[in-house]
C-alpha cells in the first residue's frame, strides 16, 4: 500500500528529484549543443563526392495517415544510392513529423534547411507544410515537392505538387459524374477546410457555366467527418440524393459507407483520391459492390490521383517490385514519395541547370530548367519550371470497386485517366 | 508600498539574472535555435497564464491555451488579412481583446468550480477549437501570412522582441503576486469565505485574475502567430490543451521560474526528439510516465519543489518561530464583577430578534444580545446551540434571516460579506490563513486600506509575532490562530469576532491568550465578542456572558452569576447531574 | 426532424454508456478520468487483433472486454499505488498522462488504413418509421440505462456497494476499518474500462477508424456527466442521449460547423442555473 513518508525521507525524495530533473535539463543542453556544432548551417559545399542532402515534412503523428510517404522515398532512394547516387553523389535522406502542427513544421522547416543544409524537400505529405512555410520556402528559395492538399500549395513558385490535388480531383469527379454516371441529384459531403470550401464554389461555379446540364441540387457542409457519420448520411437521405461526393479519407468513406447501408440511404458514393487504400475493397466487402445499398447505387468509386498498385503500366510494376524488395506498405502516400523522388532524381541526374547539383542553387537550376517528366504513376508529365504556381498533374484515375478489388472505371481516356483543364488558380 | 517593492526585489533581480543568461546563450546561437528558443518562450508565456488562473487563485481553468488562439487570430486579421496594424504593434490588441473572453470564461467561475469548472472550461476549449476549425472567425484561417517588419526581421531581432515580452510579462506577475491583487488571489484559492470577511470581493477577484491571464495569454497567441507566419488551429486542440494544464502543473507555473522551466523543457525535449527523429510516441510516453510521477509526489510541481529546497537551506532554523508572551509589565485591566455594562451599545453590536431557519430547524429563536463598544461579551453553549451560526449571520453569510443585526448603529442588512468586513471581522474555528503568505502579508491582505509597516508592527507586537519571511503554513497552530486575530483588528473593525480560539491550547497558553484579549479594546478600540467553551478563559476574559441552547439565548449577565446558573448548567450538563446549590 | 433524433441516437447512446462510467468513478474514486474513452478504445482495438485469427466476433468481443478489463487493473494499479492520498484535481491530472499515453499507442494501431471491427450485431437493422436504426445502437442505449439501474441498486443493497462507498467518502478511514482499498480502487477501474471498452464496441464497427476523434468521446461524456452534477447517474445517461441528438440537430442546421461546440453550450447554461445558489466555495 501507499507508503507514509517521514520528513526526512521526503526531502530526500524530493531533492532527488529535482537534480534529477536538473540533471537532464544539462544534459539535454550539451547534447542540443554538441549536434548543433557538428551540422554546419547553410548550404554544403560543393565536391565530388558531397552528398545531395534531401528533407521531406509529414503529418505522421496524431491519426495523419501520410506517414507512408517516408517510406517510399526511402524505397526510391535505396534504388539509386545501391546504383552509385546521382553522377556519384549519394542522396541522405532525413524526414520529420509535424504532428499537423503549424509550430512544428516552422521549426523542422528551419532544422532541415539551416541547421542540416537540405537542398530540397520532397514527397512532404503535411497539412500545415503549404499555409505556414509557404513565405520561408519562398524567401529562401528552397524547391519543394511533394503532396498539395490546400489552395496555397497551387499557388506558389517554389512548390510543386505531384498529385492531382483536390481541386482538380473535384473537376475529375464532376466531370465524370454528369459525363457517365448521370444521377438525379449529388450532395457534396465537405470536410471543414475553410480554405477550400471557397475556392470549391468558385470551381463549382465555373464548372457549371461550362457544362449546362449539370445541376448541385444540394451542397452540405459537415463539420468533421471523423465524428459519427449517421447524422450527415441522414441528412443526404432527406435530401433525396443518390450520389454522394466526399473529400475525406479512407476509414471515414468506410464509415459513411456503412452508416448509410444503416440508415437504408440508396446512393452511390464518390470521393477524392485521399480516400483510396488498397484495404477498402476487402473492409467494405459486399457493401462495396455496385447495387449493394440499393437500385441507384452504382458503386463506391474514387478519383485515385495517382494510378493504384495493381495497374499494369511498367513504371507502376516497377516500384511494386522495389516496394516489395525494401518492405515498403504500398499506398497512395508510399506512390506519393516515389513519384516525388523519382521526378527530382530525374531532373538532376539531367541536370539541365548545369549546377553542382549538391548545392541548392544548383538543384532549383535543375528543377527550373528540366524537361517534362513522365511516369505512368501520373495522368500528365510532371515538370517544376520557372512559373509562379505549378500544377503539372491534370488528371484523376475514376476507380470503382468490384468484385473485391478496385478496377479502372469504364468510359475514361486512353491511359485510363481522366484528364482535365488546369483550373484557375485560387484568388 | 515600500513593503511590496522591496518584497518583490530578490525575485525581480532572479529573473534578470536568468534572463540575461539566456540571450546571452542564445542571441549568438544559429537561428534554428533561436527559433527553438523563441517557441519556448510564448510557451512559458502561455505558462504563466494558467500559472496565474490556477497556480495562484486556484481556479481550475482548463482552456488559457485557446485564449492565446484569440491573441494570434486578432493579429491574424489585424496584420495578415487586412493588413491595418502590422506586426508587432498589432500583438498588444491581441492581448486586450483577449480579457474579454477570458472574463466571459471567468463567469461559470463564480459559481462553478474544482472539476466542475474543469469540464466547463474543457468545453469551452472545444468550442474555440471548433470555431477556428471552421475558419468563419476573422484571422482564423491559414490563407493569410504575417510578416515582421524590416527591423524585427534582421538576425535575433525577433527573438530579442520575444525574450523582451516574457521579461515584461514575467516582471508584471511577480510584482502582482505581491500586491493586493495577487495577495486575494492566494486568499480566494484557500478559503472564498474568510477571503470575503476579509474584506475581499471575491467577484473583482476572480475577475482580475481570469483578466490579465487571459491578456497573458492573448500576448503569448499574438507573439506565436507572429513568428510561425499563420494562424493553426491545431496548436490550440483540446488535447493541447490539457496536456499543457498538466504540464504547467508539473513545472508549477504559478511560480515565473516554473513557467520558464515548462518553456525550456518543451523546446528542449521535441528539439531532441527532432535531432534524433525518434517517433513521437516516445515523446509522448515520457510525458505520460513523466506527469503520473511528479504529480504523484507532491505540490508546487517542480519549482514548488525547488524553492522548498532553497528555503530549507536558507531558513532551517527560522521555522519555529518563538512567539514573545505578552509584556508583563503591562497591567492586565481588571475584570469587574459588577452590573452590566450600559445599555449605550455606541459603536458596538446589537443582535435584536435574530431568527434563523434551515427549513424545518430554527438554528436562532428569536436571539437579542448586545456587545457594547469597547466591551469584550462571551457566547457560550453546548454545540449545536446556534453559535457558529450568530457569527455566519453577522458576517453575513445566512442569506436569509429575520431580525436586525447592527453595528455603529448602522444596519448590516443586505450588506455584502465583504462590505460588512469595514465594521466587522471575524475569525474561524478552522485554520484559514493563507499558508503561502508571511505574517507581513496575510496582514496587508487583510488591512484592505494602504496599511503602513508600523501598523503591521503593532499587530505583530500584539500577538507576538516576530517579524519573519517564513510562511504562515510552516509555523504552528498557535501562532497562525494569533495571526487570524491580529488579521481581524488590522482591519479596524467596529467589532470582532473571536470564534473558538483557545481550542487545542494548553492552559498556559490560553492564559497568556487571555491576556492579549484583554488588551484588545483599549489598544484596537474594538468590542469583541468571544466564543469559547473553555470557561477558564471566559471567567478570565468576559465580564459579561450569554448563553445559547438549542437557538434560545437562555442568559445574558454577568459572568459568575450565570454560569453558576443552575439552568445554565442543567444546558450543558443535563438534568440529572447537576448538583444541587 | 425524426430521422435526425433517431440519427442522434447512435452517438448519444455511446455518450451515455461513457457518462455513467465517469460519474461512478467520480463518484467512487474522486477521479475524473479524461482517458476513459480513450483506454476503453485501446481495449476495443485488441478486438481487432483477436479478429485477424479468424474468430466468431462474439468471442473477439469478449476477449476485448478482458483486454479491457487488464488496461484497467494497469491504471487502477497506478492510481492506488500513488495518489491514494492526492486531491481530486491532481487525481484528474494524472488520468491526462494516461490519455497522452493511449492516443499515442491507439495512433500507432489505427495507423490510417480502413479496419472492419468485429460486428457481433452483423450490421442489422430495425426501421421505425422509416429510418433504420442499428441493433446496436437500441443496446448501447438500453445498457446505460440498465448499467445506471444496477450500479443504483447494487451500491444500495449490497456489501462491497456500502465498502466502496465507504472508500468514496474518506478512504484512509474505510482503510483503517478494513476495507482493502487498494483492492477496490483497483476493482473499480478495472469494471470502469470494461464499461468504456463495452461502450465503444457497439459503436465502432460503423465509425471512423481513426484513433483521437475516439479519445475526444471523453469530452461530451464528461458534459452529460455533469449535467448529473457528477452524482445523479440516470441523468447522466440521459444527458448523453440529449447531447447525441442536439448535436445531430444542430449538424442538420445553418450552424453545422459549430456541432463540437454544443456540449459546452448545454452544460454552461445547465450548471448556470443549477448551481446558482452556490455562493461560495466552501459549505461553511
Amino acid at each position: 500500500m501507499h507508503a507514509v513518508l517521514s520528513p526526512g525521507d521526503r526531502r530526500r525524495r524530493v531533492s532527488r528529484r529535482v537534480s534529477a530533473i536538473a540533471a537532464v535539463a544539462a544534459a539535454s543542453l550539451l547534447i542540443a549543443a554538441c549536434s548543433s556544432s557538428s551540422s554546419p548551417s547553410g548550404s554544403s559545399s560543393g565536391s565530388a563526392t558531397a552528398d545531395i542532402k534531401i528533407g521531406q515534412i509529414d503529418s505522421i503523428s496524431g491519426g495523419y495517415p501520410f506517414g507512408d510517404a517516408v517510406a517510399g522515398a526511402q524505397s526510391y532512394v535505396a534504388m539509386v544510392n545501391a546504383a552509385g547516387g546521382i553522377h556519384g553523389h549519394k542522396i541522405v535522406f532525413e524526414s520529420g513529423d509535424d504532428k499537423g502542427q503549424a509550430s512544428e513544421a516552422a521549426t523542422l522547416a528551419r532544422k532541415f534547411v539551416e541547421q542540416d543544409g537540405d537542398v530540397a524537400l520532397i514527397g512532404d505529405s503535411s497539412l500545415p507544410e503549404c499555409p505556414t512555410n509557404q513565405g520561408y520556402y519562398t524567401q529562401n528559395k528552397v524547391p519543394i515537392v511533394g503532396t498539395g492538399a490546400q489552395p496555397q500549395c497551387f499557388a506558389q513558385p517554389f512548390f510543386q505538387p505531384v498529385n492531382a490535388g483536390p481541386y482538380i480531383g473535384h473537376e475529375v469527379m464532376w466531370d465524370y459524374t454528369f459525363s457517365q454516371l448521370k444521377p438525379a441529384s449529388v450532395c457534396q459531403l465537405e470536410q471543414n477546410d475553410p480554405t477550400s470550401i471557397k475556392y470549391y464554389d468558385q470551381l463549382r461555379a465555373e464548372f457549371v457555366a461550362s457544362h449546362p446540364g449539370a445541376k448541385f441540387t444540394e451542397v452540405t457542409y459537415v463539420n468533421d467527418a471523423s465524428k459519427d457519420p449517421t447524422p450527415a448520411v441522414t441528412q443526404a437521405k432527406q435530401a433525396g440524393c443518390d450520389l454522394i461526393m466526399l473529400s475525406t479519407v479512407a476509414p471515414n468513406l468506410v464509415a459513411f459507407v456503412k452508416a448509410a447501408k444503416q440508415v437504408g440511404l440508396d446512393a452511390t458514393f464518390m470521393c477524392l483520391g485521399s480516400c483510396y487504400d488498397a484495404s477498402v475493397p476487402k473492409t467494405l466487402g459486399a457493401l462495396g459492390e455496385p447495387g449493394a445499398l440499393g437500385p441507384k447505387d452504382q458503386g463506391v468509386f474514387v478519383a485515385a490521383e495517382l494510378a493504384p498498385i495493381n495497374d499494369p503500366s511498367p513504371d507502376v510494376q516497377a516500384m511494386v517490385a522495389q516496394f516489395k524488395k525494401t518492405n515498403t506498405p504500398a499506398d497512395f502516400w508510399s506512390e506519393i514519395g516515389w513519384l516525388s523522388m523519382a521526378e527530382v532524381v530525374n531532373a538532376l541526374t539531367a541536370n539541365k541547370g548545369g549546377g553542382d547539383i549538391t548545392t541548392s542553387a544548383g538543384v532549383v537550376a535543375a528543377l527550373q530548367k528540366m524537361d517534362p517528366y513522365t511516369n505512368g504513376l501520373a495522368a500528365t508529365p510532371l515538370i517544376f519550371g520557372t512559373a509562379q504556381s505549378h500544377a503539372p498533374n491534370l488528371g484523376s484515375k475514376m476507380l470503382l470497386i468490384k468484385n473485391g478489388d478496385w478496377t479502372t472505371a469504364p468510359g475514361q481516356g486512353s491511359n485510363g485517366f481522366t484528364i482535365v483543364k488546369a483550373p484557375t488558380p485560387p484568388n | 508600498m515600500s513593503g511590496l517593492r522591496r518584497g518583490s526585489i530578490p525575485s525581480l533581480l532572479t529573473l534578470m539574472g536568468v534572463m540575461l543568461v539566456l540571450v546571452a546563450v542564445v542571441y549568438p546561437a544559429p537561428k534554428y535555435w533561436q527559433y527553438v528558443a523563441t517557441v519556448g518562450l510564448i510557451q512559458a508565456a502561455i505558462g504563466l497564464s494558467i500559472g496565474v488562473v490556477y497556480g495562484s487563485a486556484g481556479m481550475l481553468s482548463l482552456c488559457q491555451v485557446s485564449l492565446a488562439a484569440v491573441g494570434s487570430w486578432t493579429v491574424g486579421y489585424l496584420s495578415g488579412q487586412s493588413g491595418i496594424i502590422p506586426a508587432p504593434w498589432s500583438i498588444p490588441f491581441g492581448a486586450l481583446l483577449a480579457v474579454p473572453i477570458g472574463l466571459l470564461v471567468g463567469l461559470p467561475a463564480m459559481r462553478l468550480r474544482g472539476v466542475n469548472l474543469a469540464i466547463v472550461t474543457l468545453g469551452f476549449a472545444v468550442a474555440i477549437y471548433s470555431v477556428g476549425e471552421a475558419g468563419e472567425v476573422p484571422g482564423s484561417s491559414p490563407t493569410f501570412f504575417v510578416s515582421l517588419p524590416a527591423w524585427l526581421s534582421g538576425k535575433g531581432m525577433w527573438f530579442l522582441f520575444v525574450w523582451a515580452s516574457f521579461l515584461g510579462l514575467a516582471a508584471a506577475v511577480i510584482v502582482l503576486r505581491r500586491s493586493r491583487w495577487g495577495l486575494t488571489w492566494l486568499a480566494i484559492a484557500r478559503s472564498e469565505r474568510a477571503a470575503a470577511s476579509m474584506g475581499v470581493s471575491v467577484f473583482r477577484t476572480k475577475l482580475t485574475a481570469f483578466g490579465v491571464s487571459a491578456f497573458i495569454a492573448g500576448w503569448a497567441g499574438g507573439m506565436l502567430v507572429a513568428t510561425i507566419g499563420s494562424p493553426d488551429p491545431g496548436t490550440f486542440s483540446p488535447l493541447e490543451c490539457l496536456s499543457f494544464f498538466v504540464l504547467a502543473v508539473m513545472m508549477g507555473a504559478g511560480y515565473w521560474e516554473g513557467a520558464l522551466a515548462l518553456g525550456f523543457f518543451n523546446a528542449v525535449s521535441s528539439a531532441l526528439l527532432r535531432q534524433w527523429n525518434l517517433p513521437p510516441e516516445i515523446g509522448s510516453l515520457l510525458f505520460a510516465v513523466g506527469s503520473v510521477q511528479v504529480l504523484s509526489a507532491g505540490h508546487g510541481g517542480f519549482s514548488g519543489d525547488v524553492r522548498r529546497l532553497i528555503n530549507r537551506r536558507r531558513r532551517r532554523d527560522e521555522h519555529v518561530v518563538t512567539l514573545r508572551s505578552r509584556d508583563a509589565s503591562a497591567p492586565a485591566i481588571a475584570r469587574t464583577d459588577g452590573p452590566p455594562p450600559a445599555i449605550d451599545i455606541g459603536s458596538g453590536l446589537q443582535f435584536r430578534d435574530l431568527t434563523v431557519k434551515y427549513g424545518a430547524v430554527t438554528a436562532l429563536d428569536s436571539v437579542t444580545i448586545s456587545v457594547p463598544e469597547r466591551s469584550i461579551v462571551g457566547l457560550v453553549g453546548p454545540n449545536g446551540a446556534g453559535k457558529s451560526t450568530l457569527v455566519d449571520a453577522a458576517s453575513g453569510f445566512i442569506p436569509s434571516y429575520t431580525g436586525n443585526i447592527m453595528v455603529d448603529g448602522r444596519s448590516l442588512d443586505g450588506m455584502p460579506v465583504h462590505h460588512r468586513a469595514r465594521l466587522l471581522r471575524r475569525t474561524f474555528q478552522s485554520d484559514r490563513t493563507v499558508g503561502e503568505l508571511n505574517p507581513g502579508d496575510y496582514l496587508r491582505l487583510s488591512a484592505v486600506k494602504a496599511v503602513t509597516i508600523a501598523e503591521i508592527g503593532e499587530i505583530l507586537d500584539f500577538v507576538g509575532c516576530p517579524a519573519t519571511r517564513t510562511r504562515l503554513d510552516q509555523l504552528d497552530v498557535r501562532t497562525r490562530r494569533l495571526l487570524m486575530i491580529g488579521s481581524c483588528l488590522v482591519g479596524q473593525p467596529k467589532v470582532a469576532l473571536i470564534d473558538e480560539p483557545a481550542a487545542g491550547l494548553s492552559a498556559d497558553e490560553s492564559e497568556d491568550l487571555g491576556l492579549r484579549l484583554l488588551d484588545i479594546p483599549e489598544r484596537f478600540g474594538a468590542a469583541v465578542l468571544v466564543i469559547e467553551h473553555d470557561m477558564e478563559l471566559v471567567r478570565l476574559v468576559c465580564p459579561t456572558v450569554a448563553v445559547l441552547d438549542f437557538g434560545k439565548l437562555i442568559a445574558f449577565g454577568p459572568t459568575a452569576a450565570v454560569l453558576d446558573d443552575p439552568q445554565v448548567q442543567a444546558a450543558y450538563l443535563g438534568d440529572e447531574l447537576v448538583v444541587p446549590a | 426532424m425524426y430521422e435526425q433524433i433517431l440519427g442522434g441516437l447512435v452517438a448519444g447512446g455511446v455518450y451515455a454508456a461513457l457518462a455513467v462510467c465517469v460519474v461512478v468513478m467520480y463518484q467512487m474514486l474522486g477521479v475524473l478520468s479524461f482517458a476513459q474513452s480513450a483506454l476503453g478504445a485501446l481495449g476495443a482495438c485488441s478486438m481487432l487483433w483477436f479478429q485477424s485469427f479468424g474468430m466468431n466476433p462474439w468471442l473477439s468481443v469478449l476477449l476485448g472486454l478482458v483486454v479491457g478489463a487488464a488496461i484497467g487493473v494497469v491504471a487502477g494499479w497506478i492510481m492506488a499505488r500513488y495518489f491514494l492520498e492526492a486531491s481530486v484535481e491532481v487525481r484528474s491530472a494524472a488520468t491526462v498522462g494516461f490519455l497522452v499515453a493511449s492516443v499515442a499507442i491507439g495512433n500507432r494501431i489505427l495507423n490510417g488504413s480502413t479496419y472492419s471491427f468485429p460486428d457481433p450485431f452483423g450490421g442489422r437493422t430495425v426501421t421505425i418509421g422509416g429510418q433504420g436504426i442499428p441493433i446496436a445502437t437500441l443496446v448501447e442505449v438500453t445498457l446505460a440505462f440498465v448499467l445506471a439501474v444496477g450500479i443504483s441498486v447494487g451500491l444500495k443493497k449490497t456489501f462491497l456497494g456500502a465498502q466502496l462507498r465507504a472508500m468514496s467518502e474518506r478512504a484512509t478511514t474505510a482503510q483503517l476499518l478494513g476495507v482493502r482499498v487498494g483492492l477496490l480502487t483497483v476493482l473499480v477501474w478495472s469494471a470502469g474500462c470494461v464499461v468504456s471498452t463495452m461502450a465503444l464496441v457497439f459503436v465502432l464497427p460503423t465509425s471512423t477508424t481513426s484513433f483521437p476523434p475516439l479519445a475526444y468521446l471523453i469530452v461530451p461524456a464528461t458534459a452529460a456527466a455533469l449535467l448529473g452534477l457528477l452524482q445523479n447517474i440516470y441523468m447522466a445517461a440521459l444527458g448523453g442521449v440529449l447531447i447525441g441528438i442536439a448535436e445531430s440537430l444542430v449538424l442538420a442546421s445553418r450552424f453545422g460547423r459549430y456541432t463540437d461546440a454544443i456540449p459546452f453550450l448545454i452544460v454552461v447554461a445547465v450548471m448556470m442555473y443549477w448551481r446558482r445558489k452556490d455562493v461560495w466555495s466552501e459549505a461553511r
